[in-house]
């Protein structure tokens, strides 16, 4: 039997009143692929935060290569060759690549470019990671991001490698290439842990599976013995929840119209060029795209973040190009932003000020703030979203993450009910919920079309762009490329169109 | 009034002198914001190391000391800054407020108990010309830059060093990503906290000997006002110089140019009112931050706490 | 009550221990300082308490000084709720009470009804004036307003110092000290005998109302929802530039107030120490209030009797007056370090 080179036993950990890690288990073999399944909360993320040492574990034991060992900070994980490529990148923008992959590495006082160069450029041959080492790292594409936090951790001689739901912001094209480099990798000699929600992706590429569900492990599986159905068991615990159809109720009734809006940044930088679309009633239109292809920026024009510098909006026909964001949630335009904690949270104010935010000139017409009506609606929302929280008065900052999503999702839809809004505009509204929440937001938005209203829809998760959406557009540079109808929906395609733009279709 | 009047060579030469309180605070200043941390306390910094430096001065005699108490002084509210930024994650601008007004106190308390009440205020020796030999010759130059008192040129190292430091070493580099993302830094085993707390501490450092600058080389005396907003000017300085030394430097020349002119111009034209005139480098900071405000990116990190385990 | 409020008295219930402790060490320091300046602690520190609390005069002086610092804490405070940190308040105060004293000075003949209410409305004017350039720049610029409202502070000094010194000097009185105001104008006294003029009751009024705002309307709503994260604000529909120039104006406007108060009721005069570092002491007072209005009413009360005694140590131990903030910035440090340790223990 070989000695797994990581093995994790029993481990515990608490934030507060909430235990992430319940007991759980782990042991990596060398030169395998491990996937670690779980949904949104199973602690796949805090149980490898514990391996490379972002966080303390409460209880448990680690071994690495059979000797136990105690990890207390990243710097102990680095020193036992362990390196983790994050989620959300932890790069230093207004450096260059080349010094963000050495950055802590520099071997001496001064900096000696040339000789740096060198050591990278040997990983980069080895491996076949090719970056352009100069630029500053916050212009680079996502995707070249993701390779020089790979190259960061192998220049500080990692031989496990632990990626975070790597695949989350990729085309399929680049999941593809990254998985062609997670078997360079292995067969370079690293072991490399794969965490993610995705099923499919888990038994494309791994060895072997965990999966985990409340903290602890369920269950470890070899690819081969893997079926899909007891993968999805194992994760939620129960049989899957009926996925939610959704079923055509569109009226043919143009609600919104986007009329070759284009739109530039303070640093007349192009968002959207050009930019044409229409949602009806009843309808979702999915948005599909790279990150940072103005999927923001349409956002912004619809909602009243952003002026175009040409083009219209227009809703019902009529143009609201240049009403103020608060007129246009008054004409019943409603969101769900994509940052929901930094962007739609007031983390000192309490549950009920954050859910009546926005509907709040219209709830209190008089001026006068009315705080048992406030209240009275927050009771409503945490029923029926069942949003975990001491009660309708505590600061909202003491939630948690995914029940923050969960108020801000409520405000969304509060605001539906409420004003009569009729067109929602929702940026990745699912992401960090479990399976129930997620399947409990999609069968909002589904019924919120049946009532008659619009939902533009913007996710990375292809998935359930595909599940909900009556038609998908790409946006690539600022403008649609390309449209798909429910019938005709085809993932490679749409993934093509969202990276080698219109010439590929 | 005449044009002369704003190329007079004395005059540059007394901008200069009065810049160096503005180069060295406005350094040390830079350094504490590079790694993350905003320090508002730094007039304060200032009035407590003209303060220092005053009394020890006074006291021995020796303006080595002078000095030393000084920089030691600034070091010390910059570790009880780092102390509660740091590792109490406190609000920086709160925890600044409450330093600053605690060094104004500790500033006028020292000089009432080492002094005592006097009906004329003493005065120490000021720091002594140097010139440096050769260089003072060239024409004009080397009267306003080569014959000036030991902490011009010191100053003027300073930013050149400074300027190694945070560019061409890895020890800046990793300053520099401390507070930019320092999460970013924690992850490859860098030491965020030591490195603030570095920072802040030889941050403050400079700072007390920009203060230190004031009795020493300007005025020969302590009052409560002495720093008269200079530490405020600093911190503005920074913005404008788009935290790099040199543009550090070349604000607080800036800004003591006219500093400069002013006591020019209150010599000649007695007409106006003098608090008039004493008003006009004040406005002319708010000017320079507006225009300097325009397109400037300050280290993304800067005020705020961090703490790794806030991070999920 | 707001769940702000219920958490200030929670805290205070439970723990108490880090203001009194920060009480204790100020009181430790002071001493050490009256020790080292050759005085006597005990006579000292009685003093303190005999000339705060322990006679009518000295309560009516702890009132009269309490009327500013409660206006100013109330400033600062609810600038911080809008998120704006108001460095200002004795430029603020100052400007309130230029415009004060010059409609004072001419005020001659009116009746006190006209009059009274004229000289305080001046104040408010001029300091919401002081106040509306920082407003706009940070409005429509995104320019942080704690440099430009402390530069104007050395401006406003300077124009006192110009004005108190020159064309309203009055020559038997001072240096730095104008002509009086007319008598018509002056406030009326709460409590004659103590010495204590009725502004305090002005300022608790002012306190009353800004809480009344804050927390009893939409527009107080708004401003709390900015102060706290201005980006989910704007996407709730509030115009968050507005709201912000409106509570720096606010917060100005009540130091002006301040300032009016001062000329009108405590010095009938414009001078040139009307502001004793009111300013800072706002800073701390709000600071130390949790950044609500109550604790700000408390904290200036407290506030004011260490500067009432202290003014008293001055005088009977030769302590200069801003010695009074190593106390106050003390009492402030040690409860920051109170909190940290709680936190994270």
């Amino acid at each position: 039997m070989t000695e797994p080179v990581v093995r994790m036993q029993g481990i515990t950990k608490r934030f507060g009143p909430v235990t992430a890690l319940d007991g759980a288990d782990f042991e990596l073999l060398p030169g395998e692929i491990h996937a670690l399944l779980g949904e949104n909360g199973a602690g796949k993320t805090t149980l490898m935060n514990v391996l490379s040492g972002i966080y303390r574990p409460d209880g448990g034991t680690v071994h690495v290569d059979g000797r136990p060992v105690r990890i207390r900070s990243p710097r102990d994980a680095v020193r036992l060759g362990i390196g983790m490529v994050h989620q959300h990148f932890e790069l230093v923008g207004h450096l260059t690549a080349l010094e963000n992959i050495v950055l802590g590495r520099e071997g001496g006082v001064v900096l000696a470019h040339d000789r740096l160069r060198q050591e990278v450029e040997t990983l980069v041959g080895r491996f076949g990671l090719s970056v352009p080492l100069d630029q500053k790292v916050r212009a680079l594409p996502v995707g070249v991001q993701q390779k020089v936090e790979i190259l960061k951790a192998l220049h500080r001689g990692a031989r496990v490698l632990i990626l975070d739901e790597p695949t989350t912001l990729l085309t399929p094209q680049e999941v593809d290439g990254l998985f062609g480099t997670i078997r360079r990798l292995v067969e370079a000699g690293l072991s490399v842990v794969f965490i993610t929600h995705k099923i499919g992706e888990v038994l494309r590429v791994s060895d072997r599976i965990t999966v985990m569900r409340r903290g602890r492990r369920v269950a470890t599986v070899c690819r081969a013995a893997a079926r899909a159905e007891d993968l999805v068991t194992w994760m939620i615990g129960t049989t899957p929840p009926e996925p939610v159809r959704k079923e055509a109720c569109g009226s043919g009734h143009v609600l919104l119209e986007v009329r070759e809006v284009s739109t530039q940044d303070a640093r007349a930088q192009v968002g959207l060029r050009r930019c044409s679309l229409t949602v009806g009633a009843g309808e979702i239109v999915g948005i599909a795209g790279v990150a940072g292809n103005g999927q923001r920026e349409l956002a912004g024009v619809i909602v009243g973040t952003l002026m175009p510098t040409s083009g219209d909006i227009l809703l019902d026909g009529r143009p609201i190009t240049r009403l103020s964001i608060r007129e246009r949630l008054r004409l019943g335009i409603s969101f769900v932003p994509e940052d929901r904690v930094r962007e739609g949270i007031l983390p000192h104010l309490s549950v009920a000020e954050n859910l009546v935010l926005g509907l709040h000139p219209v709830l209190f017409p008089s001026g006068r703030y009315e705080a048992t009506i406030a209240r009275g609606l927050a009771q409503q929302a945490i029923a029926e979203f069942r949003i975990v929280c001491p009660g309708p008065d505590a600061p909202a900052g003491t939630l948690s993450g995914g029940n923050l999503q969960k108020l801000v999702t409520a405000r969304a839809f509060l605001l539906t009910e409420q004003l009569g809004a009729r067109l929602l505009v929702a940026l990745n509204p699912t992401r960090g919920l479990d399976v129930p929440s997620t399947e409990f937001v999609h069968r909002k938005l589904v019924e919120f079309c049946v009532r008659g209203g619009g939902v533009l829809l913007v996710s990375e998760d292809l998935d359930e762009l595909l599940k909900l959406s009556d038609r998908i557009a790409v946006l690539d540079r600022g403008t649609v490329v390309g449209t798909f109808e429910r019938q005709a929906f085809d993932p490679y395609a749409i993934g093509r169109l969202m990276t080698e733009g219109p010439e590929a279709a | 009034m005449s044009w002369e009047l704003l190329v007079d060579p004395s005059l540059f030469r007394l901008a200069v002198t009065m810049s160096v309180p503005l180069v060295l605070a406005g350094c040390g200043e830079l350094l504490m914001e590079r790694s993350g941390l905003l320090n508002v306390a730094i007039e304060g910094m200032v009035t407590l190391g003209a303060s220092v430096a005053f009394l020890a001065g006074f006291a021995t005699g020796r303006t080595d000391t002078a000095l030393l108490l000084a920089a030691l002084s600034g070091a010390a509210v910059g570790l009880v800054l780092a102390a509660y930024a740091v590792f109490g994650r406190r609000d920086q601008v709160t925890v600044g407020l409450a330093l600053y007004v605690l060094c104004l106190g500790l500033a006028s308390l020292s000089y009432r108990v080492v002094v005592g009440v006097r009906l004329t205020p003493p005065r120490v020796a000021p720091l002594p010309e140097v010139a440096l030999p050769g260089l003072e010759r060239l024409v004009l130059v080397g009267e306003v830059l080569f014959r000036q008192h030991a902490l011009v040129y010191a100053a003027g190292a300073l930013v050149l060093l400074l300027h190694l430091f945070l560019f061409r070493t890895a020890w800046g580099l990793r300053l520099r990503s401390a507070g930019e993302n320092p999460a970013a830094a924690d992850a490859v085993g860098i030491d965020v906290a030591a490195l603030r707390l570095g920072a802040s501490v030889a941050g403050g450092a400079l700072i007390g000997l920009g203060g230190a600058a004031l009795p020493l080389t300007l005025t020969g005396t302590f009052t409560e006002g002495i720093a008269g907003g200079r530490g405020w000017i600093a911190l503005m300085l920074v913005i404008f110089g788009r935290w790099a030394p040199h543009g550090v430097l070349l604000g607080a020349l800036l800004f003591a140019y006219v500093e400069a002119l002013q006591f020019k111009v209150a010599l000649v034209a007695k007409a106006v009112p003098p608090q008039f005139l004493q008003m006009l480098p004040y406005a002319f900071a708010i000017l320079v931050l507006i225009r300097a405000y325009r397109g400037a990116e300050a280290p993304e990190a800067l005020g705020r706490p961090y703490d790794r385990e806030a991070r999920a | 009550m707001t769940s702000e409020t219920r958490g200030l008295f929670r805290s205070r219930a439970g723990d108490l221990w880090p203001y009194v402790g920060g009480i204790v060490l100020a009181l430790v320091v002071l001493a050490s300082f009256v020790r080292a300046a050759g005085g006597d602690v005990a006579a000292a520190l009685g003093g303190i308490v005999r000339a705060s609390f322990g006679s009518a005069v000295g309560l009516g002086q702890t009132l009269n000084k309490a009327t500013p610092l409660m206006l100013g804490g109330v400033a600062v405070a609810v600038g911080m709720r809008g998120g704006v940190f108001n460095i200002g308040v004795d430029g603020q105060i100052y400007m309130g009470a230029v415009l004060a004293a010059g409609l004072g000075l001419g005020l001659v003949g009116v009746p006190p009804l006209v009059a009274v209410p004229a000289i305080l409305c001046a104040g408010v004017v001029g300091g919401a004036v002081w106040g509306a350039a920082p407003a706009l720049l940070r409005a429509r610029y995104g320019v942080s307003e704690i440099f430009v409202t402390v530069m104007l502070n050395f401006i406003a000094l300077f124009f006192v110092e110009y004005l108190s010194t020159g064309p309203w000097n009055d020559p038997l009185a001072g240096e730095a000290i104008t002509r009086p105001i007319a008598p018509s104008a002056h406030l009326p006294m709460l409590l004659a005998r103590a010495g204590a003029h009725a502004g305090i009751l002005l300022a608790l009024a002012a306190a009353a109302a800004v809480w009344a705002l804050l927390y009893r309307t939409v527009l107080g709503y708004e401003i709390r929802a900015v102060g706290d994260n201005p980006t989910a604000a704007r996407l709730g529909g509030v115009p968050v530039e507005r709201r912000i120039a409106f509570v720096l104006v606010l917060s100005s406007a009540l130091a002006g107030l301040a300032g009016a108060i001062e000329v009108a009721g405590f010095h009938t005069r414009l001078i040139l120490g009307l502001s004793p570092g009111y300013g800072v002491m706002s800073i701390l007072i709000a600071v130390l209030g949790r950044r609500t209005v109550p604790g700000a009413v408390v904290g200036s009360v407290f506030f004011a009797v260490l500067v009432v005694g202290s003014d008293s140590l001055q005088r009977s131990a030769g302590l200069p007056a801003s010695g009074v903030f190593v106390l106050q910035a003390a009492i402030l440090l040690f409860l920051l370090a109170a909190e940290g340790i709680r936190r994270t223990a």
